[in-house]
Order: C-alpha cells, then structure tokens, then sequence
C-alpha cells in the first residue's frame, strides 16, 4: 500500500524568537481557489489555456454600483464617465456603459474605439497633453467634451472652432497642490500660479469658445480623502471665480479618478483592508465638500473618470507553475508562464496569490519569476507558499486594472480574456495573440530575405 | 557519510544536530529520505525507494530529491559532493 | 393708423364689456346699434369724448384707456341721455358736461368700493350719475321741452310671441334699445361670443320674470317690464363673469335672479316717486352682495382674473387646477439620488391620526434590504451617515442635535422625533425632518437655508428601529402639531417624472436638481429674440420677443399673442396663452407645455393643455360648455418623453379619441430649435 506523497522539506528551527507565521508545519497563509465565480479554474485552463485573464461581470457591475451609489446618495448631479485607459476591452466597456457609463479618452486611438463601440460624441469626454488637430476636428463635429491642456490646444480650437463656424463648448484642465506628493504638475494650467486664470482669459478674449467646465486629476492611487476635498474646494472657488468675472457658466466639476482598489501597494506596510479607505470616505469628504461649498441652488455636474477602484477587483490572471527552483540563498523560486509582460501592475503591488488545489506541507517564502529572460521579470519577490508540484495553478488578483491595456507584446504572447456572466456563462472577449498578430505589420524589404547556403 | 550520522533523528521528525546545536524539522518523506541515507544508499536506491512506497513518479520523485539534498547542503547538513 | 386703433379699440371694448367681453366686432356692433337712434349713439360717443378729455386734463389719459369702467359709465349715462333728449347744442352741452361728471363719479365711487369694499365698481357711477341727471333735468325745462322726441320703434317684421319679445326687448334694454330687432342682433352676439353668457342670460331672464310673474299675478307684464334686464345681467355676471362656471355657479346664477326681483321692485317704489327708471341698481346691488359675501369667506369659485369669456375663464381654472395641484406647501425630497418610500401618508405602522401626513424614506438595495451584511451596526444600513438635504428655502426654527442613535432594532420611545430640524417655509408652514445622526446637524436656529442645503446627516435617533429620513409639514411651531398633507414637487419614480405628486409607499424616488445647461438654454431673456420661419401650406415668417408682464411674469410675443412662461421647480411651463389665438405661438404652447430641466435617459411625464388646444372651434366651444357643468368631463392629456438630450416627442390626446404627435427640439444656444405639431413645422432661422 502505497503511501500519500508529500514533497521532502526540512525545517530550521528558530530558537531565539518565534517564526511569525507559528512553529507548526501549517501556515496561515495558504489561500486555496478552486473556481472563479463558480466556474472551476481547471475547466477555464482546459478551455483557454494558461495564462488566462478572467473578469467577472457581475463583481465589476457590483462594485460599479457600489462607487456610483456612493456618490449619487450624496450629491444630487453625478456622471460617471469610464476612464479607457484602464481597461478598454469592448466587453468590458460595454459592461459598463450599459450601467450608465459614459466614456473618457485620452488619446485619438481611445477616441476612435470608442466611438466604433457605438459611444455617441457627445457622450465622449476627449483629454490628455496630446490631441492633434484632426482629431480635434472630428471631437467638435461630434459633440464631444474636450478638456483643454495647454495654451497651444486653444489655438488649435479656436482653429477648428472658426473653420467649422460654431462656437466650441469646452473646459480646462487645471493642477493645484493637494497635499498628495508628488503634485502632478505637468497636465493642464496651474492653479496657484495664476497660469489658469490667464487661459480663462485666453478664452474669453478668443471669443470663439465657450468655458463651461473644469476638470483636474490629482494623482493615483490616493490614499488620502482630505486630498479630494482640497481639489473640490479650489475648483469651486475657481468656478465661481470664472463664473462672476467672465460670464461663463461652469456646468461640470471633472475631479477625475485616482481612487485606489483593495490593492496591496509596495512599501505599504498595512494589508489594504486597513490602509486603503473605503469609497464612502472619499465619496464623503468629496461631496461634503461640494455641499459646503456650492452657493445656494447650484449643482454643478459631478463627473468622476474612476477606473481602477471598479475594475481592479473584477479581474484574475490564472498562470501556470512552468518550474521550481532553489536559489542560492536557500528560497524556492518558481518560473511561471506570466510575468510582467502581462502584469504590469506587478511592479507596483503584491498580489493576492491563491493556489487552485490544496497543497499539504508547510509554507515558506518563495519568488515568483515569470517567463521572460530578463532579470526584472519578478511578480513577487517574497509569498509563502507550501511546495508546489508543477502544473498548479496560481490565480493572481486584482489584477482588473491596467494590465490588459499596458501588456506587452514582447517574448511571449499576449493571453486570452475570458469574461465570466452573471449566470456563469464564460464568453471569451478576447482571443489569445499568435505569431500573425506579431507579423501582421511588418514589411520586409526584398533585398534583406535570407538565403541559407547549405 | 558525515554530518548525517552525528544527527539525532526522532521518531516524529525532529533532528538535533549536536555540532552545530540547531534543531530541525522534516516531514515523513523528508524523515523517510534521511533514514536511507543513514544507511548509505545512493540516488538511485533512494528514488527507486520512493516510488516503491509513496505515491509519486519517477520524474517527481528523483526532482524532489535532488532538491531535498540541496536543502540539506544550505543547511550545512551534507558536503557539497555525496554519495 | 396705429394711433387710432389705440382710441378706437378701447372704445369697442368698452361696448362689449357691457355685456362681459371684450370683443372689438361685437363692440363695433353694439355701436353701430346705437347709432340706429342717432340721438343714442351720439349722446353716448359725446360723454365718452368729454369724459377723455377731463381723464386728459387730470393726467389720467392713459388710464383712461387702460381700465373699462372709466368708459362704460359715462358710456351708459350718454346713453341713458341720448335715450331721453334729441341732439341740439343745448343737449350737446349737456352731454358733454354730464360725461365730465360721470368720470368724478365713476372715479370717487372706484375708490370707494375698492378700498373698503374690495369690490369691483360694476355701473354703480352709471346708476348715480344717470339717476342724478335725470333729477336735474327735471328742472331743465329747456331741455325738456326742445328736446324730448317721441321714441322710434325699430322693430322685427315678424310677429314673436310675448315671452320671447320681452326677452330680446329686455336684452335691448340695457343699451336703451328696447326694440326687439336690437334685441335679436344683442341675443345672437351674446350666442356668438359665449355660449356659457347665452345660457346665463336667458336661465336668469327666465327665472326672474317667471317669479316676478307669480307675485304680480301676470306673465304679459313681467314680460313687458324692461327693468327684466337687470335678471340676466345679474345672472351672466354671477353665473359666468364673477365665478368660475360650474354647476354650483349656475345655481347661485339663479339664486341672485331670484333676490333681483324683489329689489328691482322695492327700488323702484322710490325711483319711480321721483319719476326715475330704476337703471341698473337691482343688478348691481345683488351682485354686490352677493361677491362680498363670496369673497369674505373666501369661496374658491370666486374668479380672480376674468379672461374676456366665461369659456377662456373655465379653461384656463380647469388647465391651471389639473397641471398645479398645490402651490403652497410643495417640498422637495429632502436627499440625493434614490430612495424608497418605506412609510407614507396614513402608513401602517406610526403614520395615523394627528400625525398621519408623514412620509418616511430608507435607501434599499437590489434585493429591497435596507442593511449589507447581517444588519447588526448601524453602518451596514445605506441610509445611515447619508446627507439629508433642506427640502424648501426658509428660516431654522429650533434644532436638537444631541441625542444618540439606537442601535437597530431599538427605538428612543421618550424622545420620540430624536434629533431634529424645523423650518419655517415663508409661504405659511412648518416642515419637521427627524431622526438624525447625533451631533451632524450642520444649521442653527435663526438661520435662513436656501433649498437643497445640507442640514445633516441621516441617524438613527428617537423612535426610529433602522436608519431613515422622517419628513412632514405642520402649521403650528411645536413638536406633536398635527400634520397637514402636502405635495412634493420634482421628483422622478422610475423613468417617469412627476411635477407634483404624493410619495407611496414602496417608490423608489430621486429628486431632480434642474441640470445647468438646459437651465441657461430655457431660461429667456427680456429682449431675446427668436425668428422662426412656419411651414404651412406657405412659408410664413414668425418672429417673437421676449417680454415682461407689468405683474413679474414673463411672456413671449409674436405681437398677436402673448406666450406666457416661467421656470419653477426644476421645470420649464407655459401657463398660458392670451390675445389672438390663430398665432402659430400656439403650437409652441401645445407641442411642449411642460420640459422638466433633466437631461438624462428615458425620462417620461404627463401634462395637461387648455380646451383651447382643440382645433376645431365648433367642437372646442361646445366642450368647454358642457365642461361647465361637470369640469372633469373633458381632458386635453400630455404624454412626453425625452426621445434623446433635447428632443421631446409628445402625444396628445383629445377627448373623442383624436391623437397627435408633436416634437420640440431645444436650441444650442437658448430656447427653440425646431417644433413640430401634428404636420406644421415651425424651424428657427439660422442665426
């Protein structure tokens, strides 16, 4: 009779102080994830392959809800508008814009997917440093709100404004100092400086456009609410200033994104339940300070281009242990088929890594390196994991944000996008790259084709 | 032969190491591995061992050993060059 | 040509009013009739003349022309002149001087009765002044003599029978044409005009006399008597002019007929000793009566703005009463985004007795649960630390903050309405919000907060087992003051949106702050213009303005009409529509008489147009007339909707069964693009 085999390890023992995680030969650590919104993660890899984005539909409807009630049960005039560059996958987009979402862009190739995905221009909210003056054109004709980065894109307005015989609605990116270090100073017109005020100016003199709205994104992943209420503040008062002293009527408050996800950041000691505020907090100090601070009978519209706080926690990556190894300092690494060529996000968090069948035998800290060749290929320097027999699967999270428009297409192929229904239908909303989808633009000129001599 | 006879070996898997005074732990595949050592059997013998008694491959069971001894090198426990 | 219109038509109007109108054919009419007795008209015209030229002479001239009593009294004296003595110059003179008179007489007895009666002065100055001038003239044996003629009598060619003659005789009568062809001419206008006057005038001749008949003991002589005049103005004016006509109107119609009757005789026991027709004195008296006793006891019939018809009055009362329910006492929700009603007017659980107009809100979620997770903490309950937002503009009355929240399922039995806001809403009333989180109330006692401004947040103080928003208006300032019903006012309960309406339980609502941009777009201006340019069977070329009302209303006028609208609530209106109906403005009024100011989604709603909105006249009039008698018989019904930001597609549906569609499109900039009623298409020029 054979018996149940478990991987030979050996222990040191620690006299002076206590291993943390206890001197038993079970860790606390050990998350086991058998199914993904109940569709087990072994049928998903047969079906797929491996590695596999997995996004759930009802999760990122759930926590969409969740944001946009946070908000609207506080101030009365709130649009959600989906940020694109954290995740623009048709289904993804879709999901959302069924939930009242509309877009934001920040780039003409954005501009273009969205509108291809049947978002009406006037439902497109068009920013970023860089908007070339066709692409300008063609957010003007369709209606689209466009906030303004800097002084040459009001000439370029004021261009397209007086070819096309209209005047053009538009609004300004402004930075201010929050408090939240580093300030992003680079985007837009700054506040303090006055730069602002003098681009109202601008405006008002051009006569040919029209200031009607503010927008400012303060940074990512913030952490800190008091921070958003400074920004409501100063816009307001900016607002009314523009308001009583140009004639123009501020009718959107843009206060961006930036909210962070339950994420758990690098160099953050807390785990994120307790380091992270819940969007209720921001949702408070945000609203309560529009409230306090609007006059009288004004509502502005709220707008809010969140993207990771809804995204992040609906999305897994499953990626398969390729290989084990035993580095020289005595800590098991294990080579998996994803690395930071699909989890960008890698080098700024540490995952929630969950094994997808229980492993008997004591936890230690192990790396995570991924496919590539290349020394900063490291999803996890430092996760306890008990000994894992090749073929296990791991299912990396919240990994919803980001690393589906930030992947590269370098060394391996980009995995398939799967997207699990809230009734458990799995629709794949992405195929997995081949070698066509690498060669398809390239030309090789005639003369350099290799001739092999035998 | 060397540091492996000095050791203390317990039935449950504790392991004195008297030289060096640091305690160890293995688990009954580890327990398992270190008593054919004691007795001097080689790779071969030993993965042929655990098959015969544990639920594992070839493959897997001789992976896992190679890597056992490397931990037991790490801990000073066997000479670079064994058996 | 513009000059004369100003005096002429003023002047027609003034005929016209006689007979409760102001309509300028009918006056021209009623003037020609006049001129059938040369003396007649021309005694009449001079003491209108004479009476300008004094109203000129004091400054008042464009008084004179503003307000019809001014011309109506001395009209009626030149008239009542006319009637006795031919045109000389002796009498010319004294026409003249009688129209001076009736101007101080009409003026002094205005004062009179509007600053201690606070009734309107009717043709009592004609009655004095006729009165007093006839008496004088009793000493004028010049006048007298030359002067008197013998009466023409104008009649029909046909025989009719004494019943009838006496009414068209009677109906003469009031402009001293006691002939019956003026008569038929005075009864077919009066049909033409207002089917609802015709009505009156003939119930209210017939019950008079029919009565004055049974206590002389003859019909011929009550039908012959040509005072009868003062029962069917007194019934017009009652059943028709001074009240909104209905059924209860027309009995009161009847009713003041009735009384007529004995004062015309008990007047004329004195008039007559001095040798005086008793004029118009039975007709004034009873409605004077019989308004002030309306008025004082603030009767809800009682019609504040007369507009020209009893029929445009009714439509314009019924339109105003289906569209604004309420005006005073309106709240709005008093928090953001949606909620669900969870207690509402007479509820099951607390909402009884002297306390039953209250509503309760809690924030629910997919599954209808008010709490996430096991509902233990106070903060697994939406609507706990969620803001609660003033739901009218007024002055904090008394505030408690203190009190602490029960956990749930525990309520404060002691201090049963926890901590609490009361504001006082300067249109008469008191709104209690209770239950709030301890210490988050943000206001104080003695300040004024505006509507929407953030009072504090939602707790679970005082009798209250889960979070929630208590709300309910009161007319006294204490706490336990029964509760009123009230309205709340722009809300919107799933995609349909509600200008007013009452919450029910189990809705869940969201109220609606208007949306900037479309604030600015309908929000017009004094001195805007639109130029617009109508496809009928022509093009036609409309162009309107923006114009101010000297009462602070605003309106829009293509100079044949006057559009009035307003923003009220987080909703665009047009109330209503004055002056010459065939302007195209109408379709604007028809197409879109209500937009609330939201740009989102779906959103649906429900309004109410004016019997005005039927195309046909002759079915338009009839209904109105049958309205008359029952106001909820015929309704013009609204359905609206965004069909996408700034286009609106409406169904209109008439009583019969007729349906038709119209669409209104907003500009970019400010106010209408494009309207589009039935198969008219109205587009703004470009610009």
């Amino acid at each position: 009779m054979k018996r149940p085999y478990e991987k030979p390890v050996i222990n040191k023992l620690k006299v002076n102080f206590m291993n943390k995680f206890g001197t038993g030969t079970f860790s606390l650590s050990k998350k086991v994830r058998k199914e993904i919104e109940g569709v087990p993660v072994e049928k998903l890899v047969e079906e797929f392959g491996s590695p596999l984005f997995v996004f759930s539909e009802k999760r990122l409807r759930q926590k969409f809800r969740e944001v946009k009630n946070a908000f609207t049960l506080r101030y009365p005039n709130v649009e959600f508008s989906w940020s694109y560059k954290t995740n623009y996958l048709d289904a993804i987009c879709a999901i959302l814009h069924s939930e009242g979402e509309t877009a934001e862009v920040v780039s003409e190739f954005e501009y273009e997917k969205a509108r291809r995905l049947g978002v009406p221009g006037n439902k497109i909210i068009y920013n970023g440093p860089y908007k070339p003056i066709s692409s300008l054109k063609t957010a003007v004709e369709e209606g689209a709100r466009i906030n303004i980065d800097h002084f040459e894109e009001i000439s370029d307005l004021e261009e397209v404004a007086k070819e096309l015989g209209v005047k053009v609605k538009v609004g300004i990116r402004l930075n201010m100092d929050t408090g939240i270090k580093p300030q992003w100073s680079r985007f837009g017109f700054n506040l303090e400086s006055g730069q602002a005020l003098d681009a109202v100016k601008r405006i008002a003199a051009g006569g040919v456009l029209e200031l009607c709205g503010l927008h400012c994104h303060i940074g990512t992943f913030i952490l800190d609410p008091s921070a958003y209420e400074k920004e409501v503040k100063k816009l307001v008062d900016f607002a009314y200033k523009v308001e009583d002293e140009f004639g123009f009527k501020i009718e959107y408050l843009d206060i961006g994104g930036g909210f962070p996800s339950k994420n758990r950041l690098r160099g953050v000691y807390l785990p994120p339940d307790v380091a992270v505020p819940s969007i209720d907090e921001f949702a408070e100090k945000i609203c309560g300070a529009l409230l306090s601070s609007l006059r009288p009978g004004d509502y502005p519209k709220l707008i809010l281009e969140s993207g990771r706080a809804i995204v992040d926690e609906a999305g897994f990556l499953i990626t398969t242990v390729h290989a084990s190894k035993r580095m020289p300092d005595g800590r098991r690494a294990y080579i998996l088929d994803a690395g930071v060529n699909v989890l960008f996000t890698a080098f700024w968090y540490h995952f929630n890594i969950e094994i997808d069948r229980e492993v008997v035998g004591p936890s230690e800290p192990c790396i995570l390196y991924g496919p590539l060749c290349m020394n900063i290929d490291v999803v996890d320097d430092d996760v306890n994991l008990p000994p894992l027999p090749r073929g296990t699967k791991l299912i990396i999270s919240p990994v919803g944000a980001y690393n589906v428009t930030q992947w590269m297409q370098f060394i391996r192929y980009r995995p398939g996008v799967v997207l699990i229904g809230e009734n458990g239908s799995v629709e794949l909303i992405r195929e997995a790259e081949d070698l066509s989808d690498i060669v398809r633009r390239e030309k090789l000129p005639e003369r350099l084709k290799v001739k092999w001599e035998e | 032969m060397g540091a492996i006879e000095r050791l203390a070996i317990s039935k449950n898997g504790f392991v004195f190491d008297p030289a060096t005074g640091n305690s160890y732990t293995v688990n009954s595949t580890g327990l398992f591995i270190l008593n054919l050592l004691r007795e001097g059997k080689s790779e071969d013998e030993i993965v042929d061992a655990l098959v015969e008694n544990f639920e594992v491959s070839q493959e897997e069971a001789r992976r896992d050993l190679l890597d056992f001894l490397e931990q037991l090198r790490v801990n000073g426990l066997l000479e670079a060059s064994n058996v | 040509m513009g000059g004369v219109k100003s005096y002429l038509f003023p002047l027609l109007r003034s005929y016209s009013a006689l007979l409760f109108n102001s309509s300028v054919w009918g006056g021209a009419l009623l003037l020609f009739l006049t001129f059938l007795n040369p003396n007649l008209g021309i005694g009449g015209f001079i003491s209108v003349f004479s009476a300008y030229l004094f109203a000129h002479l004091l400054g008042l001239k464009r008084d004179f022309f503003r307000i019809d009593y001014y011309i109506y009294n001395p009209l009626l004296v030149g008239l009542s002149l006319g009637y006795l003595f031919k045109v000389n110059v002796v009498s010319l003179l004294f026409f003249f001087v009688s129209g001076i008179l009736s101007f101080l007489l009409t003026y002094i007895l205005y004062g009179l009765f509007s600053y201690y009666l606070r009734l309107p002065v009717l043709s009592v100055p004609f009655v004095v002044g006729s009165s007093l001038l006839y008496l004088s003239s009793l000493k004028f044996s010049n006048l007298f003599v030359i002067n008197l003629y013998p009466k023409l009598h104008l009649s029909l060619p046909f025989q009719l029978p004494l019943f009838i003659d006496g009414y068209l005789k009677s109906l003469g009568a009031v402009f001293f044409l006691s002939n019956n062809f003026a008569g038929l001419v005075i009864a077919l206008l009066i049909f033409l005009t207002s089917r609802i006057l015709f009505f009156l005038s003939v119930v209210g001749y017939y019950t008079g006399t029919l009565f004055q008949a049974l206590l002389t003991g003859s019909f011929s002589q009550a039908f012959s008597d040509l005072s009868a005049f003062n029962y069917l103005l007194t019934s017009m004016a009652v059943g028709g002019v001074f009240l909104i006509p209905s059924l209860r109107s027309y009995k009161f119609a009847l009713l003041s007929s009735l009384i007529a009757v004995p004062l015309t005789f008990g007047a004329k026991v004195f008039w007559e000793s001095y040798g005086l027709p008793v004029f118009a004195f039975p007709f004034n008296f009873s409605v004077h009566m019989l308004l002030y006793t309306l008025i004082t006891i603030g009767y809800y019939g009682v019609v504040s703005f007369y507009r020209g018809t009893p029929e445009r009055t009714l439509d314009y009362y019924l339109t105003y009463l289906r569209r604004f329910p309420s005006v005073d006492r309106t709240v709005s929700l008093p928090f953001s985004g949606p909620w669900t009603v969870w207690q509402s007017f007479e509820g099951p659980w607390t909402h009884k007795g002297l306390w039953k107009y209250a509503v309760d809100f809690v924030i629910t979620d997919e599954k209808g649960k008010t709490y996430k997770g096991g509902g233990y903490y106070l903060t697994d309950y939406y609507a706990f630390g969620k803001p609660v937002l003033s739901p009218v503009s007024g002055d904090v009355v008394s505030v408690v903050s203190d009190l602490p929240d029960n956990p749930p399922g525990e309520a404060d039995k002691e201090n049963n309405w926890g901590n609490y806001v009361l504001l006082y809403d300067r249109r008469g009333f008191y709104v209690l919000l209770c239950h709030f989180k301890q210490y988050s109330i943000k206001v104080k006692p003695g300040q004024f907060v505006e509507k929407g401004t953030l009072l504090g947040l939602c707790g679970n103080s005082g009798y209250s087992p889960q979070p929630h928003i208590h709300l309910h208006v009161q007319l006294y300032p204490y706490l336990g003051a029964p509760t009123v019903p009230f309205f709340v006012s722009s809300y919107l309960s799933g995609n349909k949106f509600f200008d007013f309406g009452v919450p029910k339980e189990g809705e869940l609502l969201e109220p609606v702050f208007p949306e900037k941009s479309l604030l600015k777009k309908l929000n017009l201006l004094i001195d805007q213009e639109m130029t617009f340019t109508l496809f009928n069977n022509e093009k036609e070329l409309l162009k309107t303005v923006v114009k101010m009302a000297p009462d602070g209303t605003f309106y829009i006028t293509d100079g044949r009409a006057k559009l009035y609208f307003g923003i009220r609530n987080s909703t665009f209106y047009f109330y209503h529509l004055e002056g010459d109906t065939s302007s195209p403005l109408k379709y604007l009024f028809f197409s879109a008489p209500k937009v609330p100011l939201i740009s989102r989604g779906k959103v649906k709603w429900e309004d109410y147009l004016p019997l005005l909105s039927i195309s046909s006249p002759l079915k338009r009039e009839l209904y109105l007339f049958l309205s008359s008698f029952n106001h909820s018989f015929f309704k013009v019904k609204v359905n609206s909707h965004f069909k996408k930001e700034g286009l609106i597609a409406s169904t209109l549906k008439f009583p019969g069964g007729k349906e038709v569609s119209s669409f209104v499109k907003i500009a970019p900039d400010f106010g209408f693009e494009e309207v589009i009623y039935d198969n008219r298409l109205i587009m703004r020029r470009k610009r």
